[in-house]
């Protein structure tokens, strides 16, 4: 016992014991974390990585999924496949029926360690994934998903909710504002409506025109600064936002004043 | 009417109803041969027959009621123990299986006390018991095979021993040898030899470390737990447990209150404590089967049934324990008159147990050398102590409180 403080009675058993106690009756007359798993489910958080979905409206077929992949467990396989050729998908190589065949992405998920990869880098969002994480089977053939079971439309995946991680957002500075609208068109999350307005302004050329000016819906916006970058006018520029302003709890009005 | 007269009725119409007519008949069955069942039936017939059957049915209807309490205190630890790290512990029970194939029959379940299919959770015994017994039982090659057979053996038997030892109540009691609690203790103080055998057999280091371990505690905890246990025997002036818990139950404290033996010796009750919790192998006193130091300790070669009553083993030392402690410093089955003894008995036995569990959860393992150093530093002088204490109450003050009165008369 060459410690600085003897120990007592009291740190042996009855500081312990009052631990003890207090997650005993905590989880007795409360509500223990354990839940009836098959019955009732915990949500997955909003980015979770479960199995992936192809929206193939969206897909172009290109098979850079496929080149990232660290794992190779994801192939391009022929959409148009019979069932006895869809058993043998997997292990043949397709390159004779490839020819002016549409050709989708298919997964061994016993390969698969859900890095995501896929979903980074595909050119045109079609690869998701989504929070489905029961993929157990019995053989090792069940867990090799073919292009057509990966399948899903663009209306069946739930949106993720929009974060603003850059904690930015733009801000109008009304009197240069020429009413263009190309922040509109090139907003990728459709926040920005031209709906404030109308103005009377005066043109270098001379000319008075009345025009309308764009409104911004801070909730859904991710502070990318594209509309920044498009503005020929230089009217928007990025200012940094409270929590409160990004979580849509802001005044009307407050944002076109600056 | 007690336990052993009912098995005595029981038994006497058991031998005339159906075990003598079965014996005669088979005597007759094959006249010219020398067959003992004529003799069988002779002897069913006298007082020493009668007993022994008597006797036998005693010992099961305590060996059933001892193995009852067996699977309530393991489903009461797993329960508690789940409640204590936040989880649910077993849940599986007869009516999940009811609600499940209603469900999966189509039929919106009849019934329902939630809206899952949660039970109490006493089938899981039933589930692990079956698939104890049907692991394979695996003998090391190098194992000493007499050895690793018997070790078990005595461990349990010993352990099993211990149900029919201790009385319920003063009417329910298979057993009612004068010397009652001394015979716990010695059957208590066999199983170390046991497990020293089998940790020696296994032929395996962290086996062997453990039955070493064994043997080391029991030099430390047995001397002041017997030494604890002299003051209740002294103020009782017996072993036997019905002569203690009656002497507890006629003493009284302030108001008629019943003072049991745990207050006028609360230093030998926490001696008794500590000394019994390192008895029945129970955390913080685990040392032979240390999983997180050796891997399962003594038991690490065990597999299947024998493994599976080796921890059934250790509960009924547990039980068997807190039984001891409760007619030693408790007040054994003393208690208001309408709840019956047995209940009044059985209650204390799981405060007792319930109470363990919760130490269990609470601290952690303690050394070899530490436990050297209590047993032998502090609480063997503490359990002197109590001796003294006891001594003069019993021996010394009423002497004196006579002095005392009489002191007036003198003067």
């Amino acid at each position: 016992m060459s410690s600085d403080r003897e120990i007592g009675i009291m740190d042996i058993i009855v500081n312990p014991m009052k631990v003890t106690l207090k997650q005993f009756f905590k989880s007795t007359f409360g509500k223990p974390t354990t839940v009836m798993y098959p019955l009732e489910r915990r949500d997955p958080p909003p980015t979770y990585r479960g199995m992936n979905a192809v929206i193939w409206d969206l897909c172009i077929g290109c098979g850079i999924c496929g080149e990232v992949c660290p794992n190779k467990c994801l192939k391009m396989k022929p959409t148009e496949l019979s069932d006895e050729e869809q058993d043998r998908a997997w292990y043949g190589s397709h390159l004779a029926k490839r020819k002016n065949k549409a050709e989708r992405p298919a997964i061994n998920f016993g390969h698969c360690m859900f890095c995501g990869f896929c979903e980074d880098y595909c050119p045109t969002g079609a690869m998701t994934m989504t929070d489905f994480y029961e993929l157990a089977d019995t053989n090792r053939e069940g867990l090799i998903y073919p292009a057509r079971s990966m399948k899903v439309e663009l209306e069946d995946l739930p949106q993720l909710p929009l974060t603003n991680y850059m904690m930015e957002s733009p801000v109008l500075d009304v009197d240069p504002c020429i009413g263009c609208s190309k922040c509109v068109d090139n907003c990728p999350t459709n926040c920005i409506i031209m709906d404030e307005g109308p103005q009377n302004k005066t043109l270098k050329s001379g000319k008075t025109r009345n025009v309308e000016n764009p409104y911004f819906d801070y909730t859904i916006c991710i502070g990318c600064s594209t509309c920044v970058k498009v503005c020929p006018a230089d009217c928007l520029h990025m200012e940094p936002i409270s929590n409160s302003s990004s979580s849509g709890l802001s005044e009307e009005g407050a944002t076109t004043e600056a | 009417m007690s336990l052993f007269s009912f098995c005595k009725a029981m038994a006497e119409w058991t031998a005339d109803y159906m075990l003598i007519p079965v014996f005669n008949f088979q005597a007759g069955l094959f006249p010219p041969f020398s067959n003992p069942a004529g003799d069988i039936a002779d002897w069913l017939e006298t007082d020493g027959g009668l007993n022994t059957l008597a006797w036998l049915f005693a010992v099961n209807i305590a060996f059933a009621i001892g193995m009852t309490n067996l699977i309530i205190v393991i489903h009461l630890e797993r329960k508690i123990a789940a409640r204590i790290q936040d989880r649910r512990g077993p849940m599986l029970s007869l009516r999940s299986f009811r609600e499940l194939g209603e469900d999966l029959a189509g039929n919106s379940p009849s019934w329902r006390f939630k809206q899952n299919y949660a039970g109490i959770g006493i089938l899981q015994n039933m589930a692990d018991g079956i698939k104890a017994i049907t692991k394979e039982l695996i003998i090391p090659a190098k194992a000493d095979k007499f050895l690793f057979t018997m070790g078990p053996i005595i461990f349990i038997s010993s352990s099993v021993f211990l149900l029919v030892l201790f009385p319920l109540s003063d009417r329910f009691a298979a057993s009612s040898a004068p010397a009652g609690l001394m015979v716990i203790m010695a059957a208590f103080s066999i199983a170390p030899i046991g497990v020293l055998t089998s940790g020696w057999a296994s032929n395996n280091k962290y086996s062997m470390i453990g039955g070493m371990r064994s043997a080391a505690q029991l030099m430390s905890y047995e001397i002041p737990l017997l030494l604890s246990m002299a003051g209740v025997f002294l103020l009782a002036g017996s072993f036997d447990p019905v002569t203690i818990v009656e002497q507890q139950q006629q003493s009284t404290w302030f108001f008629g209150l019943p003072m049991w033996n745990f207050i006028p010796q609360f230093i030998g009750f926490i001696v008794f404590m500590i000394c019994i919790l390192a008895e029945v192998e129970r955390v913080p006193f685990d040392l032979p089967e240390a999983e997180a130091e050796l891997v399962e300790g003594w038991t690490t070669e065990y597999s299947g049934i024998r493994y599976m009553l080796f921890l059934a083993a250790e509960y009924i030392r547990g039980f068997a324990g807190a039984a001891v402690c409760t007619i030693l410093f408790l007040g054994g089955w003393a208690g208001p008159w309408p709840v019956p003894p047995e209940v009044w008995f059985l209650l204390k036995v799981y405060l007792i147990l319930i109470f363990w569990i919760f130490i269990r959860w609470t601290v952690p393992r303690i050394r070899t050398d530490q436990i050297l150093e209590l047993g032998w530093k502090k609480l063997l002088p503490l359990s002197l102590i109590n001796i003294l204490i006891v001594i003069f109450m019993v021996e010394i003050y009423p002497y004196l409180s006579d002095t005392l009165t009489l002191l007036p008369e003198v003067f």
